[in-house]
């Protein structure tokens, strides 16, 4: 990697919308290079220098962030097309992408846009409450140690565990639309993970019951892009192949059994 | 704990559609591999006989199926009806993005959709034109009959004269709809063992690929060697014109069977034709 | 919106509010939780090594209760009140074995047993974790019963809605809180019986720091500014492992040594071999040379004065202010288990620390100061009285302060892996007692006039206004990059007093110019700026008294090093900082107050430092 002159500029073309419903624009700032600099560091750069390339003055881009390091979620945003943490988008590696220098920001298109390249996704934790994403424990008092699990068993769950919400499996996902009610992979791995607890699964079957409605496990088209975009490399697709098999299995037993006894 | 409710008990009940949401994906998976899936590979596996056995013999046979009008209508053309409408459907609701999101998997998707949706049109022309004798207007007039009045054998004439029809644009039509069925099962099978539960991991799920991959070849590969056969079989101008009078709807000159094995026939044909 | 229901107010959802929330909302009360992101973001995810806690096999190994006490008494540098901080270690078993139920996915033994990494200053292995990534699995179980609370109407959320001041009735009890909608800019009076401050640390004072954008420290000056004294605000500990970067620095979790790896610097000055090819010999691991019984394992502010020192005398790699963090040795199974640090350290510079030794530089990490809180003791002063309305309220009634801005438990120094469990502790130990006090209550708030909130949130109100109109020539944004610098330079590592007066002017001088700012976005939607900007007001006000702390406090004790005091004086400094808020002149008033040592007297802290 050569190190560019001290001189040059970075230029962002920024997705802008001053709220909802209002419509879109462009706008595009110029950043001075800087080894390691990260898309955050450039929002803040422009947040202190809010000046189009044109010479106007603008306001500081508005966008959602919090740790920096990729483990919040928040930050996720569309960088030169592809979704993706904007803590951990180095523009040394962004440059490469694009030869003309130009980095394109717009705001997931998934989610309503709440200002510039701040969304809406209240949805997917709306979605955790529909699967019931939580260990049902008797309460907060001293009841000794949790069930045994084997460390084969807590790797799975690990590696589910590191979901941080952040939404980039819903927007690269092509069943996962603005309307619809797709609840996407994100909550499906969830329920899988709370389906491997031992004391998780006794919500397993209302899980099931929730994930087979429409909107569910079944609107999976197997386009597999959430695990390829998810920043945290969950397995996202065994998760919804999981979910899958306990559904089918659920909705034998459901077959012949009935509908469960209120 | 009561606390653990479902938090939808208070919903409005759902429609019937709803309810069944489950089971009709789940059916419309299972119409693709079993009836709709299985008919393929007979029907390929019969079409290449063209090229390498008895291909009058074999169509003769599946015509020769008691009850085959019932056995059409309810393992066919209800599953393909049911699978086609719902498939619609589903791809009304999804927005592919395979050019911003280029990966193989999300190309694979995209082409699924498409290519069901070219197989449905190409069903439906298939079967109209060849099965109920639809003419389209006079645009796609290509007559198919098995064996003439005296049993005289046309299954590969007749299939070359429809695939040679309007040549090049036929041949094109079938080689798209042929390879978009091929695709379209090939490729619905290996999701479907994602969807029912089957392949559950990463590798299991390359394994169950590398079968598809094989089984979809196969598939390609005899319906390459009918859609060549077809394309290539040099029909003979007494073939042509015994269809052209079926046609007409006039009878032939009547004649002892075996003065119609008399006719030249190209040495298939002959080789078919023999008891 | 009145209703005569009690309610209580927790603001922020890290595992401190959170862990508040469940207990006091299982109490039977509704909890109304304030947070500036979603719940599920704030910075406890950060956290990354694990959570301390005597176990069946460290027990066997002699360890105790009370030797987790000792431990954290001896790092803070007995500064912390002990009373705290014996129930904390005492809870400790409890409370992991309360997130093991609620499904945290802790690292299993072969036999399925939960697994344990050693940790700065512990010569036992103590530390639970859950892979790097303890916190954020730790906070996620919470979120998660929380969750469970919210679809059941007992917890109520308000994310992406920011704390502005406490409503203090005229008897000068706290009575609710003024907060702002982040995206409508509405600014609205809560009613509240009982009001818990949980919004953590205040790193972003030192501009970059291992910390969330949204650890401004600004809620807590509020408060201060409110009425409420802040405790030890000069200490600020500085984390010995980061990677610097331009918009912050980041954590390089201290489990990579509690794991094995090792902190080294070239014995040649300016030495520009790769690390892989400077030979074992010419490395020189200065931690575990002067330490060698804690080894790479020595406290945090030991770690951090030793790298710093080295740098300074420029034996940093290659001269400059890094040193090597050295993991490649480790065996994969090992590594395996700080996958998700490493994973980070990757993402952010390039280099797998599998392969190449990690390169890494102290950055501000954890607030030791915070709200000032008491406790009402045991008579043994063992622990505190379970459920007193006393313990961790602050000197404003009804308002408390839990998890990181609580100014207990930690002293002068954190040991690592004590921050989980010390904000957890707080919201299941101490919820109760801000439920208690919620109990005691005559009048509850949802009964009290209407122009005491309204009074309030015109305050609040007039503010806002205040800074959108504001026509002056200053930048905010550039204001807050020289105050991190003037904070980093003269008030992080090492401290003296020459250069504490010049941060000091400094920062006045940026309070007069924050009078005459200008902000770029002046609309009333969604307005960052005008969150980002009141907030650095506040820090401006925090940093103000951190330095005043830090000028009087001329010892040297735990993360606080003075040069020009370098021994620690028990006599005069064994004592709390306490900085009051003088509204008239608008500085702080720091007075100091004796920390009582009923449980364990002060020894020297050496740590087995052998003179090299």
């Amino acid at each position: 990697m050569t190190a560019p002159a001290n001189t040059k500029n970075i230029r962002f073309k920024i997705k802008r919308q001053d709220g909802p419903g209002k419509a879109s624009y462009w706008q595009t700032f110029d950043v001075p290079y800087k080894p390691n600099l990260n898309v955050i560091s450039c929002l803040q750069y422009i947040a202190e220098h809010p000046v189009t390339v044109a010479g106007e003055k603008s306001t500081p881009v508005v966008w959602d962030c919090n740790c920096l390091e990729e483990v919040c979620g928040a930050c996720t945003m569309v960088i030169n097309g592809k979704v993706r943490q904007s803590c951990s988008a180095l523009l040394d590696e962004l440059l490469k992408e694009t030869p003309g220098g130009m980095v394109t920001l717009e705001p997931m298109t998934k989610f309503p846009v709440v200002r510039d390249l701040w969304v809406d996704r209240s949805r997917m934790f709306n979605a955790l409450k529909t699967i019931q994403a939580w260990v049902p424990i008797d309460g907060t008092h001293d009841l000794g140690e949790g069930p045994k699990e084997s460390a084969e068993n807590q790797d799975v769950r690990y590696s589910l565990s590191r979901c941080m919400t952040c939404g980039c499996c819903l927007e690269a996902c092509p069943q996962f639309l603005l309307g619809n009610q797709f609840i996407g992979a994100q909550a499906i791995s969830q329920a899988r993970y709370f389906n491997l607890h031992g004391t998780g699964k006794v919500l397993a079957d209302q899980r099931l019951d929730a994930m087979m409605g429409p909107g569910g496990i079944t609107d999976c088209g197997n386009a597999q892009n959430c695990v390829k975009v998810c920043p945290k490399e969950i397995p996202l697709t065994e998760s919804i192949a999981a979910i899958g098999r306990q559904a089918t299995v659920h909705a034998v037993k459901r077959f012949f059994n009935g509908p469960p006894r209120k | 704990m009561s606390a653990d409710a479902s938090p939808n008990a208070q919903a409005p009940q759902p429609s019937l559609l709803a309810q069944n949401h489950f089971l009709l994906r789940r059916l419309h998976s299972l119409s693709g591999i079993v009836p709709i899936g299985v008919f393929l590979i007979f029907h390929l596996f019969t079409n290449f006989q063209m090229l390498v056995g008895n291909f009058q013999h074999e169509v003769e046979f599946i015509h020769n199926m008691p009850a085959l009008i019932y056995i059409e209508i309810l393992g066919l053309w209800l599953p393909i009806g049911f699978h086609a409408v719902l498939g619609i459907a589903y791809t009304l609701g999804s927005n592919p993005n395979s050019i911003q999101y280029p990966y193989m998997d999300n190309w694979r998707y995209t082409l699924q959709r498409v290519t069901g949706i070219l197989a449905f049109l190409f069903i439906f022309v298939h079967g109209a034109k060849l099965r109920w004798g639809f003419t389209f207007g006079g645009y796609l007039d290509t007559p198919f009959y098995l064996h003439g009045p005296h049993g005289e054998p046309l299954a590969t004439a007749s299939t070359a004269i429809a695939l040679q029809h309007a040549f090049p644009w036929v041949l094109v039509g079938y080689v798209v709809g042929v390879y978009a069925c091929v695709y379209h099962w090939a490729n619905g099978l290996w999701t479907a063992a994602i969807s029912w539960g089957l392949t559950l991991s990463v590798a299991a799920q390359r394994r169950w690929g590398v079968f598809c991959v094989g089984l979809g070849l196969a598939l390609a590969v005899f319906s390459a060697g009918a859609i060549y056969k077809a394309a290539t079989y040099p029909v003979a101008d007494q073939q042509r014109e015994m269809i052209r009078l079926m046609e007409a709807g006039r009878t032939l000159p009547a004649a002892p069977h075996d003065k119609v094995l008399e006719l030249p026939l190209p040495a298939e044909e002959a080789h078919e034709a023999a008891p | 919106m009145a209703s005569s229901k009690p309610r209580i107010i927790i603001v922020g959802g890290g595992l401190a509010g959170l862990a508040g929330a469940i207990k006091i909302a299982e109490s039977g009360l509704d909890v109304d939780l304030f947070s500036m992101v979603p719940v599920k973001r704030s910075h406890s995810v950060c956290a990354q090594g694990g959570i301390n806690a005597c176990n069946k096999v460290a027990r066997q190994q002699g360890y105790s209760e009370w030797m987790h006490f000792d431990e954290t008494v001896y790092g803070g540098d007995f500064l912390n009140h002990q009373p705290p901080v014996y129930d904390m270690a005492n809870m400790a078993p409890k409370i992991i074995d309360l997130l093991d139920r609620m499904g945290v996915p802790f690292n299993r033994t072969s036999e399925g047993e939960r697994d344990l990494r050693l940790f700065g200053g512990s010569l036992f292995k103590r530390t639970h974790f859950a892979g790097a990534t303890t916190g954020q699995q730790l906070m996620y179980a919470l979120d998660e019963q929380a969750r469970r609370w919210e679809v059941q109407g007992k917890v109520t959320k308000y994310e992406f809605w920011e704390f502005l001041w406490p409503v203090v009735d005229e008897q000068g009890a706290c009575r609710g809180i003024i907060a702002q909608d982040m995206r409508t800019m509405q600014i609205r009076a809560f009613r509240g019986d009982a009001v818990i401050m949980a919004t953590g640390g205040n790193g972003l004072i030192f501009g970059k720091s291992t910390n969330s954008v949204i650890c401004t420290g600004g809620a807590a000056a509020r408060c201060y500014q409110a009425g409420a004294w802040l405790g030890n605000p000069e200490f600020i500990q500085v984390h010995p492992t980061a990677i610097p970067g331009e918009d912050k620095c980041r954590l390089m979790s201290e489990s990579a040594r509690g794991e094995g790896g090792r902190v080294w610097v070239p014995r040649k000055k300016g030495d520009t071999r790769p690390p892989g090819q400077i030979p074992e010999a010419e490395r020189w691991y200065f931690l575990e040379e002067k330490y060698p019984k804690y080894g790479n394992l020595v406290p945090r502010d030991i770690a951090t004065r030793e790298i710093f020192f080295a740098c300074r005398d420029g034996l940093g790699i290659g001269g400059g202010r890094m040193v090597y963090l050295d993991c490649t040795h480790l065996p994969d199974a090992t590594k395996h288990k700080l996958a998700g640090i490493f994973e980070i350290y990757e993402k952010f510079t390039g280099d797998d620390p599998c392969h190449v030794a990690m390169k890494i530089f102290p950055a501000v990490h954890y607030t030791m100061g915070g709200l000032y809180t008491s406790f009402e003791p045991k008579p043994d002063f063992k622990g505190m009285v379970p459920g007193h309305p006393k313990n961790m309220m602050t000197n404003v009634p009804g308002l408390y302060a839990f998890g990181e801005v609580n100014y207990q438990y930690h002293g002068g120094n954190r040991l690592g892996a004590n921050a989980l469990l010390s904000c957890i502790f707080d919201g299941l130990f101490c919820g109760p007692s801000a439920v208690q006090y919620v109990q005691d209550q005559k009048s509850p708030a949802a009964d009290l006039p209407e122009s005491l909130y309204q009074k309030f949130a015109q305050q609040e109100e007039t503010k806002a206004r205040k800074l959108i109109e504001s026509n002056g020539t200053f930048n905010p944004y550039t204001l807050h990059r020289q105050l991190g610098d003037v904070m980093t330079d003269y008030c992080t590592v090492v401290r003296e007093e020459n250069g504490l007066r010049t941060a000091a002017e400094h920062v006045d001088r940026l309070r007069d110019q924050f009078r005459a700012l200008k902000l770029s976005d002046t609309g009333m939607w969604t307005n960052q700026s005008l969150s980002f900007t009141r907030a650095l007001g506040d820090m401006l006000v925090y940093a103000q008294a951190i330095l005043a702390g830090a000028s009087l406090r001329k010892e040297s004790r735990g993360a606080h090093y003075r040069s020009d005091f370098t021994e620690r004086n028990d006599a005069q400094f064994l004592k709390t900082t306490v900085a009051k808020y003088d509204k008239a002149k608008d500085r702080p008033v720091i007075e100091f107050e004796a920390v009582p040592t009923p449980l364990i007297q002060p020894r020297a802290r050496t740590y087995g430092k052998v003179d090299a």
